[in-house]
């Protein structure tokens, strides 16, 4: 997904807005900072390596999923708002 | 053939595919898409610059032996909770956050450490919080993201060691 912070913060709040749960709404989130690939290579190679760079985002591939999860549970766990 | 070499390469080449698609939907489409690459280009030279040198003077300027002993190699788990936190209170944008790994990486601190730091930064950074995500997101969400995020940097940094054997 392209794009910086002034596009995926409104379409994760578009998505909330239409139901999206918030697990996959903080994995959505999380995905695009992680993984997100406009980013990378244009910012973070240039600065830290192609090397760095493909690794740091083999290792964060699961990483949205967790936190989607976690989210998730949290939200249930946590009263005073939507899931 | 290193690594490197290759992603650069490929990228090139599917820079070289996405011109010969847009040539075929016409010359129309060829030229419209390379001036607007070209300015997005030109627009971001001296923003690159502005990093890659400040980087380099920063690297040079950061105390290499207080560097290493918090956030070296051998700085533990203290090394990278410091990165988390270090990553989240970072302000500025991506060439900030990422000029300031790679000159810490250069001043002496340790593969994991700079790893942590550049994750915690992507996922916490408290001035993009504010400016970004809690004006259009539900202010619920947007603690419970960070709340969910907050092993994330050191379960990277445990799947650099397990992919890597870096320690």
């Amino acid at each position: 997904m392209p794009g910086g912070p002034f596009t995926i913060y409104p379409l994760a709040g578009a998505l909330l807005a239409v139901g999206a749960g918030v697990g996959p709404a903080v994995a959505f989130v999380t995905s695009w900072t992680l993984i997100g690939l406009n980013r990378a290579i244009i910012w973070e190679a240039p600065f830290l390596g192609v090397d760095f760079v493909t690794t740091r985002m083999l290792v964060s591939l699961p990483l949205p999923i967790v936190a989607g999860l976690l989210a998730h549970w949290l939200a249930r766990v946590i009263p005073g708002g939507p899931r | 053939m290193s690594a490197t070499l290759a992603v650069s390469l490929s990228l090139w080449v599917i820079a070289a595919i996405l011109a010969l698609v847009a040539w075929r939907q016409g010359t129309a489409v060829l030229s419209e898409a390379s001036r607007s690459g070209l300015l997005d280009f030109l627009y971001l030279i001296p923003r690159l610059a502005i990093g890659v040198i400040g980087a380099g003077f920063l690297a040079a300027l950061l105390p290499q032996d207080v560097v290493r002993s918090w956030l070296g190699p051998d700085s533990g788990i203290t090394g990278l909770l410091l990165a988390t936190l270090a990553g989240a209170i970072t302000p500025g944008g991506p060439v900030i956050g990422f000029a300031i790994g790679a000159s810490a990486l250069k001043s002496g601190a340790g593969y994991l450490a700079v790893m942590t730091y550049v994750t915690a930064w992507a996922l916490f950074a408290f001035q993009r919080l504010i400016v970004w995500e809690l004006p259009v997101m539900p202010t619920r969400v947007v603690w419970l993201r960070v709340a969910a995020s907050l092993p994330l940097p050191i379960l990277t940094a445990l799947g650099v060691m397990l992919l890597t054997g870096r320690g």
